[in-house]
């Protein structure tokens, strides 16, 4: 049974930490700095999830099967869910092909100063919609 | 040193080089093989290049050879996968290299190293003080790991406060190489992104206050009308002089207290005459050639005598080789501080655009050690084994216990 039940989930709670990065002050500068359209494909549920970081968008479905990307993430959704909680490391998961990437990966590097701010965000995310289920992921 | 120079050695099995280089199987493969097919476990095999003239002809030639296509050693994703070290200045091909290195270059002059000499002595002796009342220490631990790493902090503008946390980091991913000495690879993994993000968040505040360190300069236009690197340009080159500088530094240290004690009239001659220290540095690098091999890839089929390297073929450039080739260096398994060198030895590679660019500040870094040890530490000597790096691609030694006779520290 993975962590995130469908793809509604997806978008509610993983596409929503970059909804809220786009205007937090924490990140908001650093999103826009990147300019990047990062494409994450999920597995189990699968899904595509397509966040925009010039046009400050997020799209989980079949309407972004085909929107351009400058960079592409593939993973299982649970392994999505764990590093949004802090308790995968991306480039242990990159090394070991638990996140396959396509393009210029330095641009994801990028990003990463912020993952901590993004950490938050989710258990934020999650606590405000009482999902103490999915904050209690062991490594 | 080997006589058996017949006796095929594997060169991709790190254990090959547990009691150090293989360097009477690389006399033989020079001599007859200079162009050698080499088996591998995880591919067909490699090209195994060993004479100093082709080393050199093939680093020069980045229109041929690329550095970028398959990055530089035999294994994929050896240190960390090839997309991301693809973003380091040793990975890249012209024209991305040649931008880049020019505008490095045009900020870490030799002047900028000039500049760090006197803090270079001070560390050194601050570093040697710490044991020289014991009379006893692990020279590699103790003291060849300490200064390379302390200067590139200090190069770098990293705060005082941060040091330890960046040692530490360099540690865990150096020991990268060595099966036996990483408690967990995904230390070094972890240790690596996290002084990433560290050295990315350092270059964007100095970005806001620049200081006078080089990442403030690497972060600054300047008079040549080259763009700025980014943050994450000046965080690779952090992370190339992190762990290229320090360790190949380190390694050459200890490589050179071991071939001074190993031969006492060379020390003798050194201690009489320290401004004999710059030659003896350029020896000990050859002596102690610490990167094995690097790697190349043709774009297209290459002939070289009478062989043919196909495009796509793995190339390694034994620069180990090259450093003890009889025609570059005359009787090169001779240690002789006062060695006549025509031209560079090959310790910072063949030559061309990716000769080390952390070469000035090495020697600057070598000379003031060696001037310091001769003079502190006269009489060291073995106290134990030396303990050498399980590497294929690093000559490196990881544990040297010495011991002299103790002295007083140079400072209260």
């Amino acid at each position: 049974m993975p962590y995130l039940k469908d793809e509604a989930e997806i978008d509610k709670y993983i596409g929503e930490i970059f909804r809220r990065s786009f205007v937090h002050p924490d990140t908001e500068a650093r999103v826009k700095k990147a300019g990047l359209r990062m494409r994450v494909d999920y597995a189990e549920p699968d899904t595509v999830m397509m966040v925009d970081m010039q046009d400050l968008t997020v799209v989980v479905g079949s309407d972004a099967e085909d929107l351009e990307w400058d960079v592409a993430l593939a993973m299982q959704a649970d392994d999505g869910h764990k590093f949004w909680l802090g308790k995968l490391n991306f480039t242990v998961a990159m090394t070991k092909g638990k996140i396959r990437t396509k393009g210029p990966v330095a641009e994801l590097l990028k990003l990463l100063p912020m993952a901590k701010y993004l950490f938050a965000q989710y258990q934020e995310i999650l606590a405000e919609d009482g999902r103490d289920d999915l904050l209690a992921v062991q490594r | 040193m080997t006589d058996t120079p017949a006796q095929p050695v594997d060169l991709v099995d790190p254990d090959s080089f547990a009691d150090g280089i293989p360097y009477g199987y690389f006399d033989h493969l020079r001599s007859d093989d200079p162009v050698h097919w080499h088996p591998h476990p995880d591919h067909d095999g490699f090209w195994a290049i060993t004479r100093a003239a082709d080393v050199e002809a093939i680093s020069r030639d980045t229109t041929r050879f690329s550095n970028y296509e398959k990055g530089v050693f035999l294994e994929a994703d050896t240190v960390l996968p090839l997309d991301f070290i693809r973003q380091s200045l040793l990975l890249m091909d012209p024209p991305q290299h040649t931008r880049l290195r020019r505008t490095i270059s045009r900020r870490f002059t030799p002047k900028t190293v000039t500049n760090l000499e006197p803090r270079v002595r001070q560390i050194t002796n601050e570093v040697i003080d710490q044991v020289i009342e014991q009379g006893t220490c692990d020279f590699s631990a103790d003291i060849a790991v300490q200064l390379p790493l302390a200067m590139i902090c200090e190069l770098m503008g990293v705060p005082e406060a941060d040091r330890m946390q960046v040692f530490e980091w360099a540690n865990k991913i150096s020991s990268f190489d060595d099966p036996s000495v990483r408690a967990d690879v995904d230390d070094g993994l972890i240790a690596f992104e996290e002084s990433y993000i560290y050295v990315i968040e350092l270059a964007e505040e100095k970005l806001e206050n620049p200081g006078d360190d080089l990442i403030s300069l690497l972060a600054q236009p300047d008079t040549g009308g080259d763009e700025p690197l980014s943050e994450i340009e000046i965080a690779n080159f952090f992370q190339l002089l992190s762990v290229a500088g320090n360790e190949t530094t380190r390694h050459t240290t200890c490589h050179g207290l071991q071939a001074l004690i190993d031969h006492p009239d060379q020390r003798r001659q050194l201690r009489d005459d320290p401004s004999l220290v710059p030659n003896a540095v350029e020896e000990i690098l050859r002596w102690g050639s610490v990167v094995n091999y690097f790697r190349r890839t043709p774009m297209e089929d290459v002939e070289l005598h009478g062989t043919r390297m196909k495009a796509g073929d793995p190339v390694a450039l034994y620069y180990v080789a090259a450093n003890r080739d009889p025609e570059a260096f005359p009787d090169p398994d001779t240690f002789n501080i006062q060695r006549d060198f025509k031209g560079n030895q090959f310790a910072f590679g063949g030559g061309g655009p990716h000769f080390c660019l952390g070469a000035t500040l090495a020697r600057m870094q070598l000379r003031v050690m060696f001037e310091t040890l001769v003079e502190r530490l006269p009489d060291a000597t073995n106290a134990g084994p030396i303990t050498r790096l399980r590497s294929n691609w690093m000559h490196g030694i990881e544990a040297m216990p010495i011991e002299f006779t103790p002295g007083a520290p140079s400072a209260p």
